[in-house]
């Protein structure tokens, strides 16, 4: 953020820049500072929302350069004055220190930086489309039986009289094999979370299980990243398949434990 | 005179080297190489089916360039991430097994079209696309593995298949 | 020049073209049997660049020339008719210029065409087949219609001092040039057709009505826009002639005529291509009533870059115009005026143009977009259909005012309600533009359908609606109008004339991208799903290929219009001798 605020600061000196130069009759400058504030602008928007690709920002400059020179170029008189300061760079005695400065100093820095920027290594990683909730399947294989996943509800949650036990029984569960990874506040914050990339999910907040049916929950829990889509990319998780370790009674038991525990409702 | 002809075959010149400059180092460089036909071997596993499927989907099928992953507004098409409950339920909807029903989505997709969409996709079976039956199995085993149990395989499903396109030539289906 | 008898030219005409052909055929028939016969699927392969190259840009450069010889003969019959009915020397002058240039012309297009003719069947003896056996027929009536063209072209050309006693017949052999000539498009154009959107054949290629072979989907409508973007170039091709004289010509006579020819020339120019969307949208139509598959793809699958390729340039086209219309207001006495409304009418240009060279989709294929699924939240919606076309319609009524400002400003009006008629024409403005503008606002919140099918055409046709009421307005209001000078024609500055270059070189570029996405939308097929290309050329090359091949081929058809310049240039300085010595 502290960088991007240097360019409405651009964006203000180019319109300083246009304002002077009206007044003192300079269309050269008038080009320049009005290429200033356009850049300047063009930048900004990152402040609002995402930057404009490179690309993009490419082809905007060009066609201002394009259409500018155009315009000061319409008038003869205009145009004159237009190449003006380019002419006496070249052609006048007294600008002799500026040339040399140009062609010796400005011109190799330009070069210079235009190479740094081609060379410089860059760290950014691939793009990734991850699907973070993909759809379900609607049927899966748990431990030999086959369950439809659609339709599926939690069949402790009619068992009133036990709730609160079946809930105390989820909580012994949680910590014994989840709160490792998604941590001692359910928030996606246990002691192992930082050795990976994602982070494992919370369950507190409005956007993870809040939205979700339990029998997605189930679904997840039971099969792990084993049973995630190719779009998914079942290779960026780490999501064990606990339906391995634990029985079907023990899955929902802990399912009911972390929707009463971060005081979400599962979506009907 | 000279001068004002050497001037003018600079700016044409000019004016098409920048040009060519532009279409080498702006637009993306990419080509666009004719698809190459996926073989599927017999008693090929399920899964490696659903793979092969899925490439074909995204290639040489071009089913990509009208259907969409996800489901979004103005989708020209229905969408492929949950195609293969959809179709259960129609092919629920209309007592045809599902088998059947996909295959014939493929080679007849005039016969099936889902609520909401025009008809517009050509039998895949035939040219332009041509996909080979083996491919075609590939890509009904794809389809249903988006939501629903894949029940599709090769070369059990030939017959079926077959069935189905003749169904199609007899009504003249498709486009 | 011109003062050979007609006999004498029509049959130098006739002996030219018999030449050409038959020096094809018989290299047709000689390399038939020298050369190694084809590889078992059907082709030979040319040295070097490969054939698939080479075609295409012998195939583009036979097209460039023959859309100049189609196109300018319209305008040039149009204008001699005007000439005649309102006894304009100066238009009969400029008709006959017109006319010089593509009688000329006539003997590269049939070089090249007959190179065409011959490299064709040589390299792709198969397909080449097949084309004979669906659409044979056509082609000998093609051979017999060029015929008849040369013979009238040659006679229209050669008779024109002669017959300027009876200028009525004279205009109506132009007619009949220009009747030829459409049948000519109509003839190509089905060949083409069949190759995109093929008809009347069953599956595996065997004829089943020939009648529907010609009479595919793309037919019309390519002809149509073909028809259309053959005055557009041909005028084009007019101004980048006139503009070639004035900067090298010697005389300020000859720098004043020149000036207006290419002034007239661009008027034409780019009067014609105000259509030339809606047409291209009538095509695109078809090709998606014929295969939605293929439309997406040429719209927005591989070529998605090109499209914005395209619209860099043209909006540089637009901008380039204008210019030439701003710097043309330094001609008219009076034209000072009318300098303060310039900066305004740039900056709507401006904005128009970056709204209209926005890309949509920023991801670089198609997979890629469906996989991210992400648009940026202003390129996104700058990007699409509804803004694009506002911007365009908006920047097409800038040019138009640009226009209207040139003609107007060395005049003032006298009728009595001038006032009414100015504040008239402000109205007529703002209220276009602002329903135009709500129009392009609305278009975001209705399905594509609404939009293509009714929003869009009714922009357009506001658009054409202004024009003509501003026309009717300007008629009306400068009738007997008080002349404050002349126009100083010649008086112009040499980057004016840059400019007219640079416009005819990008139109040219441009046609050879188009035409190369018309044949890229074929992919792999020689006929889109009936003969499959499976030579070694049977993908599409980059895009970074396609610009380089693009350019090489406008480079090679530019030294060639020079050469044809040169020549006519050379032919009016030995007349001028000889009838300076008689």
């Amino acid at each position: 953020m502290m960088i991007l605020g240097i360019y409405p600061a651009l964006a203000s000196i180019g319109l300083v820049i246009t304002v002077f130069a009206v007044i003192w009759k300079s269309p050269f400058f008038n080009f320049v500072g009005i290429l200033l504030f356009i850049y300047g602008l063009l930048k900004s928007v990152a402040l609002i929302m995402p930057p404009l690709p490179g690309q993009v920002m490419v082809m905007y400059m060009a066609m201002s350069v394009f259409s500018l020179i155009v315009y000061f170029s319409i008038e003869d008189k205009t145009f004159k004055a237009f190449l003006e300061p380019m002419r006496a760079v070249i052609a006048d005695d007294d600008k002799k220190v500026l040339r040399v400065i140009l062609v010796f100093v400005a011109l190799p820095l330009f070069a210079g930086y235009l190479t740094y920027t081609k060379v410089t290594p860059t760290y950014e990683p691939p793009v990734s489309g991850r699907i973070i909730h993909p759809e379900p399947p609607s049927q899966i294989e748990f431990k030999g039986n086959t369950m439809n996943v659609i339709g599926l509800e939690n069949p402790l949650r009619k068992d009133a009289a036990n709730l609160a036990k079946n809930i105390e029984d989820g909580k012994k569960i949680y910590y014994r094999n989840c709160f490792y990874c998604h941590g001692d506040d359910l928030d996606g914050r246990g002691h192992l979370a930082q050795a990976y990339n994602p982070v494992p999910l919370p369950f507190r907040g409005t956007d993870t299980i809040a939205q979700l049916p339990e029998s997605f929950v189930f679904w997840r829990v039971a099969k792990g990243w084993r049973g995630l889509p190719a779009g998914a990319g079942p290779w960026n998780s780490a999501m064990p398949s606990f339906e391995d370790f634990l029985s079907e009674d023990e899955i929902w038991k802990v399912i009911l434990f972390i929707y009463e525990a971060t005081g979400n409702k599962p979506r009907a | 005179m000279k001068s004002g002809v050497l001037k003018l075959l600079a700016v044409v010149i000019g004016i098409n080297v920048f040009f060519a400059y532009i279409g080498w180092f702006f637009l993306p460089q990419s080509e666009s190489r004719p698809p190459k036909t996926t073989k599927i071997e017999k008693g090929i596993t399920r899964d490696e089916l659903v793979t092969a499927g899925e490439g074909i989907v995204f290639g040489k099928g071009q089913c990509m360039t009208c259907h969409p992953m996800k489901p979004e507004t103005g989708m020209r098409a229905p969408a492929i991430s949950t195609i293969g409950a959809d179709m259960v339920k129609s092919a629920k909807g209309c007592d045809t097994p599902p088998e059947t029903f996909v295959f014939e989505s493929l080679v007849n997709p005039g016969k099936y079209v889902e609520k909401g969409f025009d008809n517009m996709m050509p039998p895949v079976n035939k040219p332009p696309t041509s996909l080979s039956e083996g491919e075609l199995i590939a890509v009904a085993a794809f389809l249903q593995s988006k939501g629903s149990n894949v029940t599709v395989s090769y070369p059990e499903s030939v017959a079926l298949l077959k069935a189905a396109i003749e169904k199609a030539e007899k009504q003249g289906g498709g486009k | 020049m011109a003062e050979a008898g007609v006999r004498k030219g029509l049959t130098k005409g006739l002996i030219k073209l018999t030449l050409i052909l038959g020096i094809g055929f018989g290299l047709l028939f000689i390399l038939g049997k020298a050369l190694p016969a084809p590889t078992g699927d059907g082709y030979r392969v040319f040295p070097f660049i490969g054939s698939r190259d080479w075609i295409w840009i012998i195939a583009q450069l036979h097209l460039n020339f023959a859309a100049f010889v189609l196109g300018v003969p319209i305008f040039a019959v149009s204008m001699e008719f005007i000439g005649w009915r309102k006894s304009d020397g100066r238009l009969d002058r400029i008709a006959y210029d017109f006319t010089k240039l593509f009688t000329l012309a006539y003997t590269i297009t049939a070089v090249i065409g007959s190179i065409f003719m011959v490299s064709l069947p040589i390299l792709y003896p198969k397909f080449i087949d097949h084309m004979m056996k669906i659409l044979g027929p056509t082609w000998w009536v093609y051979v017999a219609v060029m015929y008849v063209e040369v013979i009238v072209c040659y006679y229209y050309f050669y008779s024109w001092k002669k017959m300027s006693g009876t200028k009525g017949r004279h205009v109506a052999i132009g007619g009949l040039l220009n009747v030829m000539g459409v049948m000519m498009l109509l003839i190509t154009s089905s060949w083409v057709g069949y190759m995109t959107t093929p008809a009347g054949v069953s599956d595996s290629g065997e004829l089943i009505s020939r009648w529907h072979a010609i009479k595919t989907y793309m037919w019309l409508p390519l002809s149509l826009h073909r028809l259309v973007a053959n005055v557009v170039f041909g005028a084009g091709i007019a101004m980048a002639y006139a503009a070639f004289r004035f900067i090298t010509s010697e005389t300020d006579e000859d720098r004043a005529y020149y000036d207006w020819m290419g002034y007239t020339s661009a008027m034409i120019s780019i009067g014609f291509s105000l259509i030339l969307p809606g047409i291209g949208y009538l095509l695109g139509v078809e090709i998606y009533e014929y295969n939605e598959q293929m439309g997406i793809q040429l719209m927005g699958g591989f070529f998605a870059w090109l499209w914005v390729m395209q619209a860099i340039l043209i909006g540089a086209i637009l901008m380039c115009i204008n210019y030439y219309l701003w710097i043309s207001l330094a001609k008219m006495p009076g034209g000072e005026r009318y300098y303060k409304y310039v900066k305004y009418l740039f900056i709507v240009m401006l904005l128009g143009y970056a709204v209209w060279l926005t890309p949509h989709s920023i991801a670089l294929s198609l997979e890629e977009a469906r996989k991210m699924g992400a648009y940026h939240p202003l390129l996104g919606n700058l990007g699409v259909m509804a803004s694009k076309n506002t911007a365009v319609v908006i920047t097409y009524l800038v040019t138009f005012m640009s226009f209207s400002i040139f003609k107007m400003s060395n005049k003032e009006s006298v009728v009595s309600w001038a006032a009414t008629g100015r504040a008239l024409r402000i109205v007529i403005i703002a209220a276009s533009t602002v329903s135009v503008l709500a129009i392009g606002v609305y278009s975001y919140m209705v399905s594509s359908h609404v939009r293509v099918r009714v929003l869009s055409p009714i922009q357009f046709g506001i658009f054409f609606l202004t024009i003509v009421a501003l026309f009717i307005l300007d008629k009306m209001m400068y009738k007997n109008a008080r002349l404050i000078g002349e126009p100083r024609w010649g008086k112009m500055p040499e980057r004016s004339q840059y400019a007219l270059i640079g416009i005819t070189v990008t139109f040219t570029w441009l046609m050879g991208m188009m035409g190369y996405m018309r044949a890229g939308a074929r992919q792999y097929w020689h006929v889109y799903g009936i003969i499959k290309n499976t030579s070694a050329d049977n993908y599409l090359p980059t895009h970074g290929v396609t610009a380089v091949i693009v350019s090489v081929l406008t480079v090679i058809f530019f030294l060639l219009i020079g050469l044809l310049f040169w020549t006519i240039m050379k032919l009016e300085k030995a007349y001028e001798k000889k009838g300076a010595q008689s």
